[in-house]
């Protein structure tokens, strides 16, 4: 549309909107025919889809959130993040300037990543790179709708449009999405974008914070539906057909909080075969308040305002273009820091034991999770007592449940969140091994009623200091009876981790509840029992004590505690699947049924789990009262190892946490488990900072070598992997979640405002689960706090790309490649790096060939 | 004996004050400004401690050596020593949580000395015998309290809330002037001790009586009942302690105030009545509005103003040892909510547990009555008299929740029996508690009034069926909940004719993350 056209259909606002009601109306009834309007509702589509999912609190797991953005290069993805969103994709430049200063990238990194770009061919050189530092990036965002108009001469002594909007939109969302803080709730099964519709005719209050005092009375001409309010502005603002979905992004990046949570429920409607349209609502809504602003403006304003947001967005594309070659600066830089840490592990690698000649026959088989924590427990295990072999797997252990505790009506998922749960499990009253089905069954009921009756005793009394009625008078009666609380959050007390599924048992019960498979006959059972097995490479060579080890963390009064959960158990601790699991594989029938897939347990086998509490580093077991005595004697007996090697992790993270490596063993995990039990510690472990690598490949690659909690490790044997079925999954599951995780602190680190969560000392639950707010509202605010990645003096963590490292043939991993676009999107648009191990050292993937990796020691290093 | 005593009884403000200074020296700064804080606290706490007991001690002596101490600017009460040590405990708890959970944030050694200026003009405040010490240390624990606001200074909200409180504060301090004025015109003295001798002797005047309108106005005001409850609602913009400080030991002050001048309320009736509509007013509907918010810490907020008009109306209704009751049980209560409050997520979790069930209508209809003979029983059984018996039944309509039937234990006759039992015992058991409370020896005088309690038990019966309406029947009060949820929108008219009379720059200078538009004007800073 011409700058003449948007003058002149500026004046006819009114009659415009009529007419384009009853053209939308009649598209309708027609099933929309009318090409324009579909290509609207594709273009609405688009932007709706370019934003991931994020997940609530109680089950907070990491995501990326470029996450529908990987089919595109990462610079083009920065690009546009910064003209749509004012969003930093790569490091910021000041970090990168610090990075350099402390010689945490140095030179020899910095030409090896200009040479990796083929940067000379862009005039790039170490100089200008140096120099880019000290300047900006040089670009801005592109206005939207709301900012044009924002031109009161007033406008810096209120809130911007912008903020204003997000806010209201905020609180908005708040109320409709919440079931759980708010006991008084809207009612009726309105759309999201009809309640807003309805609380904004009713608001008398926005305008105030927004220098519009009229505003209320501006809301008549609001776009009656979702699809009034998409078509309205697509066809009002005069843009190009192609940038349409662009300024739709945008617009959906200023409440990229919601716009998460909205596509979070798509997600789960989608895994469950459905569709959800609370996105396109959210959108809707945010467009329309592009009409309630413009109401506000007189016709010359408006025209000028629509004259600029032409003028900006009709050369969109070029300025994405032009950003993007501005940005190759940074993505050198990205490199460079990759490059720097690159360097490192190559050179650690080397310092592996390699594999063993001789045969061993372990005593202890333990397999833990992939995550980065796991890697200290497992490599200070196994310097303790070689008898000892570890494996790393996904910490679900390949069960794709959903949790119901016993006589509860909660039920939760217990896996990735890229998969939908399939089986239940449940927990079980069994008192002692020799106890019959029957019985447990029995008692299954006794205890699910006895705990039914607590919880509603509980909530009975909850309901006084729910009610305000009530809670005026309960405050006078025991009020005083706070001091005891008052006085403990002064003094953190050193009690072991108590498990929140337990609420309610009677405590001699506690024990005995076992969480087990439900609704699963024999073959079922042995058919996942077989996938697990294989998928975890254990399917011969068994020792005689298995455990299977979860893990889980331990803070109190921390809204993001999930997050330092396992990502693979959706933001759960791993204890329900390892528990499970070992259940199941400790079953004789499941053995017996085993034994026709050619995996052949041997009798003295038993399987245990147990869970590794990650902020205290403290293994605990469960469920060895089913264990015969010979395998509890070896579980006796790997108490003494796995006790000091406890001792030795907590010592190597104690400096981290500001605390003394030299206390005593008793001294120090109780300074641990006190920092765990503290409700004010902001930093109660530092979860996952600092990931940077994930290895694929047999542990012998990396047995002995020190890698700092720095890399998520996974067992492969690609030798037992003839259809290299386990490496395609390896590929398109695991590392899709530590990519999410990589990307989750990247993104956290590089854009602290749109992907973190800001500062948990202002941080707000909203809706009980929902995410936070920093302060009174504002959007919903999603990632890691500042806490989980900074200590107040420095960053614990670095925004590096992950380094995958593979131990296959090039041949089988490029059948992956070529199979999962996702995987070739991830490694072709640099999300991360792919690597795999020769003979002689290593090669990367890149532009379809493979490259030999050849990173000798910086200078700085080598002279260190 | 009596200078000793005076030191002990300045002690608490002395120290705090002391420390506010101290963390501002360098040399203390830059080695452990909170183990001075901590440090001095605990001392503080001591000597509240020793003046509670030093009190106690010589309630018998008339006149308490205590209360003569540098007359006629200072003096002791048992209620303002008991409150001054509550005052401290709060304090130093807050402080502790503090330490640890600002770590790593800059301008510690800032929110230090803010923090223990607060508390130790708190201190003064509840000590303080004269006009001029009273105006003096409340308009300055407002003063310190704005660095704790603002301590994010960068955020709008923040600075939105300050205004507000400030716009507030000074409003307060220009009603309590014009009552100091019209009772020392009157009295022939600034002292407050001596105030209530006159009035026991001449009885009231109209000065005396205009005077008292004034100061339960600027008490009303910086209560932060309705409608001047914004900056309240907003100081989530600050870290979290701050919060718990504010609604656990700073807004409640004015209960503490309204008790100390009970002689010249009881003897006004318009001071009463009109205690009695904005308490009850501020009561009902912030309570209301609470159950409508969505997000933990606003909800707290709401919760607090409805408490704080809860307190008041207990002022007004003449139960002065309730409302005193009423200031401890709420700080300690709302203080370890506000720090408990990322602990949501969880309780959440653990409500979903129990799951959610509607409620039997018949037993919303028959909670009351039960309730109402539970509480009326107990009192019959152990202390006859203790309060009106219009305040019984509110205490029925109050407690009548605990006696709410699921819906799913129909079937279940068992469950139900269980829980009704339950109920009946939590309801005697609170009643007795209650009534212990009640008999601390505050050396407090109530004196009920009979016709206000009227209108108080109506105005609880109302909360109660509202309650109820909107649990039985949610559609019908749709509409009203908008409302609510809009917080009747006083905010937004107090906002607006706040920021029209004191024009004011609340967007802080330099923004974060601007937005850049198109322009030359609009540079990126």
């Amino acid at each position: 549309m011409s700058r003449a056209t948007a003058t002149a259909s500026s004046s006819t606002i009114q009659s415009d909107r009529t007419s384009m009601q009853t053209m939308i109306g009649r598209a309708l009834a027609r099933e929309s025919v009318d090409p324009i309007s579909v290509k609207i509702d594709r273009a609405c589509e688009a932007a709706c889809r370019a934003i991931a999912p994020a997940w609530p609190l109680d089950r907070s797991i990491a995501v990326n959130p470029h996450w529908f953005r990987i089919g595109m290069p990462i610079r083009r993805v920065a690009a546009r993040m910064a003209l749509l969103g004012d969003i930093h994709v790569f490091p910021s430049r000041r970090y990168v300037k610090q990075a350099w200063t402390s010689a945490q990238v140095g030179p020899a990194d910095l030409e090896a990543a200009l040479s990796l770009h083929d940067a000379g061919a862009n005039g790039l050189s170490v100089a200008s790179c140096l120099d880019a530092l000290d300047k900006d990036l040089g670009f801005h965002c592109l206005p939207l709708l709301i900012d044009v108009l924002d031109t009161d001469p007033l406008k810096d002594t209120r809130l911007s449009w912008r903020q204003a909007i997000t806010h209201q939109v905020s609180q908005t969302c708040a109320a409709y999405f919440d079931h759980a803080q708010a006991d008084w709730r809207p009612q009726g099964n309105q759309s999201l974008y009809a309640f807003w519709l309805d609380t904004i005719q009713h608001d008398h209050g926005i305008g105030t914070l927004m220098g519009l005092p009229k505003l209320g009375k501006q809301l008549s001409n609001l776009p009656r539906t979702r699809q009034d309010a998409e078509q309205w502005v697509m066809k009002r603002l005069g843009l190009p057909e192609d940038v349409w979905a662009d300024y739709l992004e945008a617009v959906l990046l200023t409440i990229n909080g919601w716009a998460s949570w909205c596509a979070y429920l798509r997600w789960q409607a989608e895994l469950a075969g459905q569709s959800d349209e609370h996105i396109r609502d959210l959108l809707a809504i945010r467009l329309a308040w592009g009409v309630i602003v413009l109401e506000s403006r007189d016709d010359r304003e408006t025209a000028l305002a629509f004259a600029r947001l032409q003028k900006a967005w009709g050369d969109a594309h070029r300025q994405i273009t032009a950003a993007e070659s501005a940005l190759r600066v940074d993505e050198v830089w990205q490199s460079a820091l990759d490059l720097a840490y690159q360097r490192r592990l190559v050179q650690h690698l080397a310092y592996a034991e390699g594999p063993s000649l001789a045969p061993v026959t372990y005593d202890v088989q333990a397999a833990f999770c992939i995550d980065v924590r796991s890697e200290r427990l497992r490599r200070a295990l196994e310097a303790v007592w070689p008898a000892v072999q570890t494996m790393g797997v996904a910490g679900f252990f390949g069960l794709p449940i959903s949790y119901a505790p016993l006589g509860t009506e909660l039920k939760r998922p217990q896996l990735p969140g890229l998969l939908a749960p399939s089986v239940e499990v449940t927990d079980e009253i069994i008192l002692s091994a020799s106890t019959r089905q029957s019985a447990g069954r029995k008692a299954d009921q006794k205890v699910a009623r006895a705990r039914r009756d607590r919880l509603a005793f509980a909530t009975q009394w909850q309901s006084g200091t729910r009610w305000p009625g009530a809670a005026f008078s309960l405050v006078e009666a025991v009020g005083l009876g706070y001091l005891g609380k008052l006085f403990s959050w002064t003094k953190p007390g050193g009690q072991p981790r108590a498990n929140a599924d337990l609420t309610g048992l009677p405590s001699r019960y506690r024990r005995l509840a076992r969480p087990t498979l439900v609704g699963l006959g024999t073959e079922d059972k042995v058919a996942i029992a077989g996938k697990v097995l294989h998928a975890m490479g254990l399917e011969q060579d068994f020792a005689p004590l298995v455990l299977l080890v979860g893990h889980g963390s331990q803070s109190t009064n921390n809204a993001h505690a999930a997050a330092l959960d396992c990502g693979a158990c959706c933001g759960q601790t791993g204890e329900v699947n390892a528990r499970s699991l070992a259940r199941l594989l400790n079953e004789p029938a499941v053995r017996t049924g085993l034994q026709v897939h050619g995996i052949a347990i041997p009798a003295q086998t038993w399987f245990v789990a147990a869970l590794h509490n990650t902020t205290t580093d403290e293994v605990e077991g469960f469920d060895l009262d089913l264990l015969p005595e010979a395998a509890q004697r070896t579980w006796a007996r790997l108490q003494g190892p796995l006790a000091h090697a406890c001792d030795q992790v907590r010592r190597e993270r104690a400096p981290q946490l500001g605390l003394d490596p030299r206390l005593s063993c008793a001294a120090l995990t109780n300074a641990l488990r006190t920092r765990a039990n503290d409700g004010a510690q902001t930093r109660p472990e530092w979860g996952l900072a600092g990931n940077a690598a994930f290895l694929i490949a047999p542990r012998t690659r990396s047995r002995g070598v020190v890698l700092d909690g720095r890399c998520f490790l996974h067992d492969y044997d690609w030798t037992q992997d003839g259809d290299g079925s386990v490496l395609e999954l390896l590929l398109t599951a695991p590392m899709l979640v530590t990519h999410w995780i990589n990307w989750q602190y990247h993104a956290s680190m590089c854009d602290p405002t749109h992907f973190g969560s800001g500062n948990k000392v202002l941080h707000n639950v909203v809706g009980g689960n929902l995410g936070v707010f920093e302060g009174n509202g504002g959007d919903l605010r999603i990632g890691l706090a500042r806490q989980s990645l900074h200590d107040g003096e420095a960053w614990q963590h670095e925004p590096l790309r992950l380094t995958v490292v593979i131990d296959a043939p090039a041949a089988a991993i490029e059948v992956v490649i070529h199979k999962h676009e996702v995987v070739r999107q991830l490694v072709g648009n640099g999300w991360l790096h792919l690597w795999r191990f020769t003979s002689a050292g290593f090669e990367r993937y890149a532009d379809g060939t493979w490259r030999p990796v050849s990173l000798p020691p910086s200078g700085v290093e080598a002279a260190a | 004996m009596p200078q000793a005593l005076l030191c002990v009884l300045l002690a608490p403000s002395a120290l705090m004050l002391a420390g506010g200074a101290l963390v501002t020296v360098p040399a203390v700064n830059d080695a452990k400004p909170w183990q001075s804080f901590l440090g001095l606290s605990a001392a503080a706490t001591l000597c509240a401690l020793l003046n509670v007991v030093a009190i106690w001690l010589t309630a018998d002596s008339s006149p308490a050596p205590h209360a003569q101490c540098l007359q006629p600017w200072l003096a002791a009460t048992p209620l303002g020593t008991c409150i001054a040590l509550l005052v401290q405990v709060i304090g130093g708890a807050i402080g502790a949580f503090s330490s640890r959970y600002l770590a790593g944030e800059p301008g510690q050694c800032r929110y230090i000395s803010s923090l223990a200026w607060v508390l130790g003009s708190v201190q003064l405040l509840l000590i303080a015998d004269h006009w001029l010490v009273m105006i003096g240390c409340w308009a300055l624990v407002g003063v310190m309290l704005q660095r704790l606001l603002c301590f994010y200074a960068d955020r709008p909200f923040a600075q939105l809330a300050a205004l507000k409180k400030r716009a507030v504060d000074r409003l307060a301090d220009v009603l309590l002037v014009l009552a100091a004025t019209l009772s020392w015109s009157q009295v022939g003295s600034g002292s407050l001790t001596e105030l209530m001798h006159y009035v026991e002797s001449h009885g009231d005047s109209w000065a005396i009586q205009a005077s008292t309108i004034c100061l339960i106005l600027a008490i009303v005001l910086r209560t932060a009942l309705i409608p001047a409850h914004g900056w309240l609602i907003q100081v989530m913009e600050a870290p979290t302690p701050v919060s718990a400080l504010l609604h656990a030991g700073v807004v409640n002050l004015g209960g503490f105030w309204l008790i100390r001048f009970a002689p010249l309320i009881s003897h006004n009736f318009w001071a009463q009545s009109l205690l009695v509509a904005l308490g009850l007013g501020s009561a009902v509907l912030a309570g209301l509005v609470m159950l409508t918010r969505v997000s933990i810490k606003v909800s707290l907020a709401w919760s607090t103003v409805a408490q704080m008009g809860f307190m008041i109306l207990e002022c007004g209704l003449g139960l002065y040892s309730l409302a005193a009751l009423h200031l401890f049980g709420h700080s300690l209560y709302k203080a370890h909510r506000f720090l408990a409050a990322s602990s949501v997520v969880q309780d959440v979790r653990q409500a979903r547990m129990a799951g959610s069930a509607n409620l039997q209508p018949y037993s919303l209809v028959l909670a009351p009555i039960v309730a109402v003979a539970v509480v009326v029983l107990t009192l019959a059984e152990c202390h006859p008299g203790a309060w009106p018996w219009w305040w019984s039944s509110m205490l029925g309509f109050a407690w009548a929740s605990f006696l709410w039937m699921p819906m799913q234990s129909a079937f279940d006759a068992w469950h139900c029996a269980k829980l009704l039992a339950v109920g009946i015992v939590t309801i005697a058991g609170l009643t007795g508690a209650a009534l212990l409370g009640h008999l601390l020896p505050l050396d407090i005088q109530d004196h009920p009034n009979a016709g206000l309690g009227m209108v108080a038990l109506f105005g609880m019966a109302l909360l109660y069926l509202s309650q109820a309406t909107l649990l039985s029947a949610p559609t019908v009060v749709e509409g009203w909940r908008r409302w609510s949820y809009a917080g009747y929108y006083v905010d937004e008219r107090f906002t607006r004719l706040v920021l029209l009379w004191w024009p004011n720059r609340w967007m802080p200078k330099v923004r974060v993350r601007p937005y850049v538009a198109l322009g030359p004007t609009q540079e990126q800073s």
